[in-house]
């Protein structure tokens, strides 16, 4: 399969609309391209840590996926983040910009290589792991609006939404990895965890 | 009374009080006074259940919670770290469920050792960061440097254990720090908050450096010591 190919066609409409739309949908437009660039980067850089390391395709997306692809994804909205200052708002919907476009892209790879005739695999594929991109993009926001009130705790602040947002995508990545019962528990679990997110962000703000 | 009198009775009752919570625990789960031979992979297994389960709650709770305290931020950065120390956990227990094996660094590392970035931020944001060093401050980061040099020396992974120790040290001497402060009237409720840090860094310690049923109590002490941690905190900042 051809990612760049794909990556090209998914991007040059975005490209070409980017300059016509103004300020809050510019800024998602651009977010959204560069959680696609990001995600295949992160292609590259797990197919080059997987010839590096010698390990099988199984262990790569447990020990090494998580950590590359959530690198990557958090470094556009660092240095929004440290540059720009943006409000929380803004910053939000750049996360989850950045959550979208990612997992749009990877979607968009899997069915490619894997077939859409399937409409259960399709909705597993993106109820799952498009979910749990989103999920991780949305964490990655949330922390950054709590760093940005003490801007001084930006750099240990990252570092640990980065540990946060590696493991749960490990986690996710380990169950999906074992067949059975545990898989589809896996394939649960970004949806429970957006279910619970939004009731828990829902009580917040009520209490 | 004296700060040392305080600090050292601060510290006999926290570890009494973990060494209590603990003796409960076994107590009435029938562990110990059934006399039989205690599985370790059964007992660790039970232990970090528990653990994950604790931390989840606490986390969650300390989050609805910080609304009510007078520093919400630091509380949130605590809720964090106990959260993320517990899908770490979590992580390492699927891996260890499901493969078979423990892993050897894994993702569990990286929320373990992440998780006390959260702590220290929470440490700065208490306002520890303004005031003088002491002498004891150095004193405990130097220690954990210490031991975890002679662990790599022991058993190797020297980078593995770097990582580990960098953030511990910082904590130990944001600790101490801390601990010195509380001498300010200003400070004086967040002693026991510090003396906790101190405590769950001393069984984190331990548990690198023991094996077996040890290693399970001291990680049963060090749960009860983050739990402590919380407790404190909420207390230390609440109105």
């Amino acid at each position: 399969m051809y990612a760049e190919n794909l990556f090209l066609c998914i991007i040059m409409p975005l490209i070409v609309a980017f300059p016509s739309v103004k300020s809050e949908s510019r800024r998602f437009l651009g977010f959204l391209i560069s959680g696609i660039c990001v995600c295949l980067l992160s292609a590259y850089t797990n197919s080059f840590f997987m010839a590096v390391s010698g390990l099988s395709y199984d262990d790569t997306a447990v020990f090494i996926t998580p950590v590359c692809e959530e690198i990557l994804k958090l470094l556009p909205l660092l240095f929004y983040f440290l540059v720009f200052e943006p409000s929380p708002d803004s910053l939000f919907s750049s996360a989850v910009a950045v959550g979208v476009g990612f997992a749009t892209f990877e979607n968009c790879c899997y069915l490619l290589s894997s077939g859409a005739g399937n409409i259960s695999f399709v909705l597993i594929r993106g109820l799952s792991a498009g979910v749990m991109h989103t999920i991780c993009a949305l964490a990655a926001g949330y922390g950054l609006i709590y760093i940005s009130k003490v801007k001084q705790m930006a750099a240990i602040g990252a570092l640990g939404i980065l540990a946060l947002t590696v493991t749960y995508h490990a986690v996710f990545n380990l169950l999906v990895s074992v067949e059975g019962i545990t898989r589809y528990v896996g394939f649960a679990l970004p949806l429970a965890t957006a279910l619970c997110w939004f009731a828990f962000i829902k009580k917040i703000k009520v209490s | 009374m004296n700060i040392n009198k305080k600090i050292t009775g601060s510290c006999v009752l926290n570890l009494a009080l973990d060494c209590n919570i603990l003796y409960v625990i076994f107590t009435k789960t029938n562990i110990i006074l059934k006399g039989s031979v205690i599985d370790f992979f059964v007992l660790e297994t039970v232990v970090t259940v528990i653990q994950i389960i604790s931390f989840f709650t606490l986390g969650f709770w300390l989050v609805i919670k910080s609304k009510d305290t007078k520093n919400p931020i630091a509380v949130c950065f605590l809720a964090m770290r106990i959260m993320c120390f517990a899908l770490g956990s979590l992580y390492y227990e699927l891996f260890y469920l499901l493969k078979k094996a423990p892993p050897y660094v894994s993702a569990a590392d990286v929320a373990w050792i992440g998780s006390f970035y959260f702590i220290i931020a929470s440490c700065y944001l208490l306002g520890i960061k303004s005031h003088k060093t002491p002498f004891y401050a150095y004193f405990f980061a130097g220690a954990i440097v210490v031991v975890m040099l002679i662990i790599s020396l022991l058993y190797g992974h020297f980078i593995l254990n770097l990582l580990w120790a960098i953030p511990m040290a910082v904590l130990a001497k944001c600790a101490g720090e801390g601990v010195y402060i509380s001498k300010n009237e200003e400070y004086k409720r967040l002693l026991p908050f510090f003396i906790s840090i101190i405590m769950s860094l001393f069984y984190e310690l331990m548990m690198f450096l023991s094996l077996g049923m040890v290693y399970v109590i001291f990680d049963a002490l060090w749960t009860v010591g983050i739990i402590s941690t919380v407790l404190t905190l909420y207390k230390g900042v609440g109105d």
